[in-house]
């Protein structure tokens, strides 16, 4: 303490002798506020255990010192506040201090009755601290006095932080939404679907009602009853068209355009599964060409066409007397789907050019004058894929040089086929079962003692028909009866 | 091996012995069924393999290798290295990958030509035709008539119902228009008669099958006992 006070004497006296002139000239007159004794009697009225808090250390005082000089020169203080001095410091002069000299006296008696200091609003804006640390609460011995500058001499202006206050926790702000019952209801709704996304559902095996079973048992038993019925009676009761299609008549119209020993290529792609239906339909077809005398030549795109030419020609050979090589031959399987469709249609004889290890096919007398596709007098598409049918339609055509096509196609082809038909493209079909017995019924009278497997089918194919017809009726109609009853439950239930 | 009669015997039998084990899926799957449908898959693969290696590999391979000269030999080597590189992709994917492309390649072209030339134009050339009365002046003009103008407005309205882009603006948006909705609602019922001709086309061939099986089986059991 006694340093801070003797200092501002010492440093006067020193630099009254080292002052320039216009110092010197300003220093003879009384200054207008001695801040200097200001401080000095501030620092008075500060408790003695305050003492240890403000000593500084030789070094720090000296830097003090050093870094504001004009701090030590009181002589100086009233010029320089005097040039730029704000307005509660304007008209205070040492007069106006004498009484506070006189109050400080009397501080150290009751220190309860020192009035508070009260600081101009301009400074009071400059504590934006105090905001920060209300809550801390200096007191009085922990409050610091500015010794330097404008507001030397005043007490706690800029709370002393050195490294001891402690600061608070920021206040906790309420989170809670403001929501109705809806939005919470809403929430609640999401937050379940959101949940329940990641929770793996139980997959429950379907089991079959009982229902089901008797009515599948039941279909079946009545099928098989209005198919097994009618076989084993043979009954040839049931009559069949007389009046052709005009499909089924260009078709045949054509057969009958051959010539004798026309060239024929049958293509022979169907499936062993359906072999019945389109043997059924083939037969007719097949007799009717083998009475003309047609050199046929048969391939296929399927692996089991050759299976299937096979069995049909064991129907047909004990008819009729052809021999293989000699007056029809099987040029065999054909890769390659659409791409080998198109090569072969090119080029014939050379996709198909051996026979195995035996030698050449071209030279036996079914392939006698073949060297293109145009060369056979008819083209005759056996298949019960619509898709096979429409292949060979479409890259077979352009190499037919208006050679026509004919189709004998399966039941469940023809709604994608006819439309070749219609379009010119093919020149006649035979359908199914059905065609194969128009067909044979329209056969002439040289043909009466033929295989006829379309007429033996007949029966039960109509009588079977018949039964699945009733069996969709009947269960429609059971459908409708229990939707109904159901319905009037539902409305009875909701009107209770 | 056998006598006519005792192959004969052997083959029907076998035939009914697997028809009635097929048959009886429907009681429900059973080992019988399961043993039928195994036996014919084997055979089916079976059978496949041999065909493949008597038409493809001997007919189209080895024959003309032993009897070509040496241009079609030379000609038969892209081929045979296309296959084994095919082959390889059992193990090694890299090498096929350039085979299975030209082979998706040409099969694609082949398809995509044949489908134009064959199908799409002479289709469209058809529908267009359907009121050209001027090759057909003897046939009766009413029916004619009618009859284009039926497998016109179902050509175009069925082609209309996959026409499924719809008009965009503020007020409306993303909705078909009512003259589309109302073709797209013909449209359905010439769709739904095309799917019943369809229905009806499976059924037949369904049941001229079971037919023909049962047919079989009453022919071996009157061959076996009453001839």
């Amino acid at each position: 303490m006694a340093g801070l006070g003797s200092s501002p004497t010492n440093s006067s006296q020193f630099e009254a002798e080292n002052a320039p002139d216009w110092l010197n000239a300003t220093s003879g007159e009384e200054p207008a506020f001695d801040l200097a004794s200001l401080a000095e009697a501030k620092v008075e009225s500060q408790p003695e255990h305050f003492e240890p808090e403000l000593e500084l250390s030789p070094a720090t005082e000296a830097s003090r010192q050093e870094s504001s000089p004009i701090a030590s020169q009181t002589g100086n203080d009233d010029s320089i506040l005097s040039m730029d001095m704000p307005d509660w410091l304007a008209g205070f002069t040492s007069n106006d201090l004498a009484p506070a000299k006189n109050q400080t006296g009397s501080v150290g008696d009751n220190p309860d009755d020192i009035a508070p200091a009260s600081l101009p609003s301009w400074v009071q804006a400059m504590r934006p601290v105090e905001a920060v640390v209300s809550g801390v609460g200096l007191g009085d011995d922990e409050q610091f006095v500015e010794k330097e500058g404008p507001l030397a001499g005043f007490r706690a202006v800029i709370p002393a932080l050195d490294g001891g206050a402690t600061t608070h926790k920021s206040k906790i702000y309420p989170i809670k939404l403001i929501s109705d019952d809806i939005q919470q209801s809403q929430a609640a709704l999401l937050d379940a679907l959101l949940k329940s996304e990641g929770v793996a559902k139980k997959i429950s095996s379907k089991s079959k009602p009982a229902a089901n079973r008797i009515s599948r048992w039941v279909v079946a038993a009545v099928l098989f009853l209005a198919v097994f019925i009618p076989s084993l009676l043979g009954t040839q009761q049931l009559a069949i068209p007389n009046e052709s299609t005009s499909d089924l008549r260009d078709f045949r119209q054509t057969i009958f355009e051959l010539n004798a020993d026309a060239p024929v290529l049958l293509v022979i792609d169907y499936q062993p599964a359906l072999a019945g239906e389109m043997e059924a339909a083939l037969s007719p077809v097949l007799d009717d060409l083998m009475l003309k005398g047609a050199r046929l030549t048969f391939i296929s795109t399927s692996p089991t066409g050759s299976l299937m030419i096979a069995r049909m020609m064991e129907w047909m050979l004990p008819i009729h007397s052809y021999q293989q090589g000699e007056q029809y031959i099987d040029l065999g399987y054909l890769p390659g789907d659409a791409a080998g469709i198109q090569v072969f249609a090119n080029n014939p004889e050379q996709t198909k050019r051996h026979d195995g290890m035996d030698g050449y096919f071209w030279n036996s007398p079914p392939l006698a004058q073949i060297q293109q596709l145009s060369d056979f007098a008819a083209l005759v598409i056996v298949t019960d894929n619509p898709d096979v049918g429409r292949i060979w339609i479409e890259q077979a055509s352009p190499r037919l040089a208006g050679k026509p096509i004919l189709a004998v196609i399966s039941a469940q082809a023809e709604p994608m086929l006819r439309p070749y038909y219609d379009s010119g493209q093919i020149t006649g079909i035979v359908t199914g079962l059905s065609g194969g017995a128009i067909y044979e019924q329209n056969q002439t009278e040289q043909s009466q003692n033929r295989l006829k497997l379309a007429r033996t089918y007949w029966d039960t194919y109509g009588l079977s028909l018949v039964a699945i017809e009733l069996l969709i009726i009947g269960g429609s109609s059971w459908s409708l009866v229990k939707g109904i009853i159901a319905r009037r439950k539902e409305k009875k239930v909701e009107e209770a | 091996m056998f006598s006519a009669p005792i192959a004969d015997l052997i083959t029907g039998l076998f035939s009914f012995v697997f028809t009635i084990m097929i048959f009886s899926y429907v009681i429900g799957d059973n080992p019988f069924f399961r043993v039928a449908i195994h036996v014919f898959v084997g055979l089916a693969a079976g059978f496949v393999t041999l065909v493949v290696f008597e038409q493809i590999f001997i007919n189209k391979l080895i024959a003309p290798m032993l009897t070509g000269n040496w241009t079609q030999l030379a000609f038969l080597a892209i081929p045979l290295i296309m296959g084994f590189l095919l082959l390889s992709k059992v193990r090694y994917q890299k090498p096929g990958r350039w085979v299975v492309a030209f082979l998706v390649g040409v099969g694609a072209a082949a398809a995509i030509a044949g489908a134009l030339g064959g199908t799409l134009l002479p289709q469209v050339w058809a529908s267009i035709n359907l009121f050209d009365f001027s090759e057909n002046q003897s046939a009766n003009f009413v029916d004619k008539l009618v009859e284009g103008i039926i497998i016109l407005t179902g050509t175009v309205f069925t082609l209309a119902y996959f026409q499924f882009g719809v008009r965009e603006n503020a007020t409306k948006p993303g909705k078909s228009s009512v003259l589309m909705r109302a073709i797209t609602s013909i449209a359905e019922f010439f769709i739904a008669i095309t799917f019943g001709a369809l229905f009806a086309g499976v059924l037949s061939a369904a049941l001229t099958a079971l037919v023909e099986r049962t047919h079989s089986i009453i022919n071996f059991f009157n061959s076996l006992f009453f001839q």
